[in-house]
């Protein structure tokens, strides 16, 4: 099925090693009622797990890969009977891929929203309004201003 | 006298979503809790959660600082959300430091930099909390206005009840806390096609999102819902907001969508102008 290469990733032996995604014994009942493996074409969690077990690169990171697709609604990972947690196993390749620079720009805007201001979006003057329409306290965008560096400090 | 769950303070917690772009839904459970009598207190330096998908998916190291933050911020009372993504992330975070200590003492460090001391309060959805057997009562008893025979479908929201080994919270894959409340005021529960299938929304690819939520609304139509009930802000925007997409293209569904706080504020006799309905995109005026 896939060429298994003498000169494995790394970084998906070191996924495989912490996210126990070597305990997969592809059962594949992280596929029957997963949302996305169901309403997309080429999302299969199980397909996944053993790329990343056989060391097998092509296509699981990177802006294209069909990892994006997961809804993260959890339900393999509340039914996997090999206690592999297959979510953790998706979000550890995604943020592979974002440390690789390869991410959706989604990923990337919340990402420096959360960092500058604290918040995901911003505080219009529409939302203003309503807020105080509503006699709701005051919404602030402004909590983020040491959050870069308190996550960038060694 | 005041059930025995509602005799402590809650440190609120309103997350981006509902603060940002549906005020309504914050309006909403604030009266809720506030006409049941639960003490709410508000903390000013709570950022997002942060956001267990698209932060989370950009780094996990840094979401999990971001979260203990946000949990050491008021070292006092537990805190209640009104979004299952912050209850379900902070939940989930709290879970990871109080199981591996190595860590939770790096994450401890980090924190003492910003004067701040590691702490790990109980957090919860409100949802959580008006499944006491005597809130319930409570409620039934304040009911006003009743939805006798409303025909009204629910969505649970994923982040609600998983992943269960953080949240404790109902059965994780057939929850029935929405259905329970909505007949104390006499709707009628319907048991839809792939009711509890996710909504669809936290994909990051449109067409995946997309597909999911055309294929419930149609579900919903088709076994006869009226309404639909939902206690999460993603899932209210993708049926409220996606339906509209949707009706724009040549759909037909007329599904109106309310959070369960609009739901039980109206039927414990808030006036619906007050609880933001008119925000909506699809109206619920037929149900008024």
């Amino acid at each position: 099925m896939y060429r298994i290469e003498r000169s494995r990733d790394d970084n998906l032996t070191r996924i495989a090693m912490l996210e126990m995604a070597r305990l997969c014994y592809t059962c594949g009942i992280c596929v029957g009622d997963c949302p996305a493996a169901r309403f997309s074409d080429d999302f299969n969690p199980r397909q996944i797990f053993l790329k990343v077990c056989l060391g097998v690169g092509e296509g699981l990171t990177g802006e294209d890969s069909p990892i994006w697709k997961c809804t993260t609604c959890y339900t393999c990972s509340e039914r996997c009977p090999a206690g592999v947690k297959p979510l953790d196993v998706i979000l550890a390749l995604r943020n592979l891929s974002f440390k690789q620079g390869a991410c959706p720009e989604g990923v990337k805007a919340v990402r420096a929203s959360v960092l500058e201001k604290g918040v995901v979006g911003a505080v219009t003057q529409r939302i203003t309004d309503l807020r105080k329409r509503m006699n709701l306290p005051e919404a602030g965008d402004d909590q983020g201003s040491d959050l870069e560096q308190f996550i960038s400090e060694a | 006298m005041k059930p025995e769950a509602l005799k402590q303070e809650f440190s609120f917690f309103p997350g981006c979503m509902a603060r940002l772009k549906l005020p309504q839904v914050e309006r909403s459970v604030r009266t809720l809790l506030e006409d049941l009598g639960v003490s709410l207190k508000d903390e000013p330096r709570f950022t997002c959660c942060p956001d267990p998908v698209m932060f989370r998916s950009a780094s996990r190291d840094d979401w999990l600082l971001l979260a203990a933050r946000n949990l050491s911020l008021d070292s006092g009372p537990p805190i209640v959300t009104l979004c299952p993504g912050c209850a379900s992330s902070l939940s989930e975070a709290r879970h990871v430091l109080d199981e591996d200590e190595e860590l939770a003492a790096s994450v401890a460090a980090r924190l003492r930099k910003l004067g701040l001391k590691l702490a790990l309060p109980h957090t919860q959805h409100f949802l959580q909390i008006l499944s006491d057997p005597g809130v319930r009562e409570d409620i039934a008893e304040r009911v006003t206005m009743r939805f006798d025979g409303l025909k009204a479908g629910t969505h649970y929201g994923c982040h609600l009840v998983r992943p269960s080994s953080a949240v404790h919270f109902e059965n994780p894959e057939k929850p029935t806390c929405l259905d329970e409340l909505l007949s104390l005021a006499g709707a009628e529960r319907v048991d839809y096609e792939d009711k509890y299938l996710c909504c669809g929304r936290p994909s990051i690819d449109d067409a995946t999102s997309r597909s999911i939520v055309e294929h419930k609304l149609k579900a919903m139509k088709a076994a006869g819902c009226e309404v639909l009930i939902v206690a999460c802000p993603f899932c209210f925007e993708q049926f409220d907001l996606g339906q509209a997409i949707l009706e724009r293209k040549g759909g037909s569904f007329g599904i109106p969508v309310l959070y369960i706080s609009q739901f039980l504020s109206l039927a414990m006799g808030r006036d619906p102008q007050e609880l933001g309905l008119e925000l909506h995109r699809i109206k619920p005026n037929g149900l008024l």
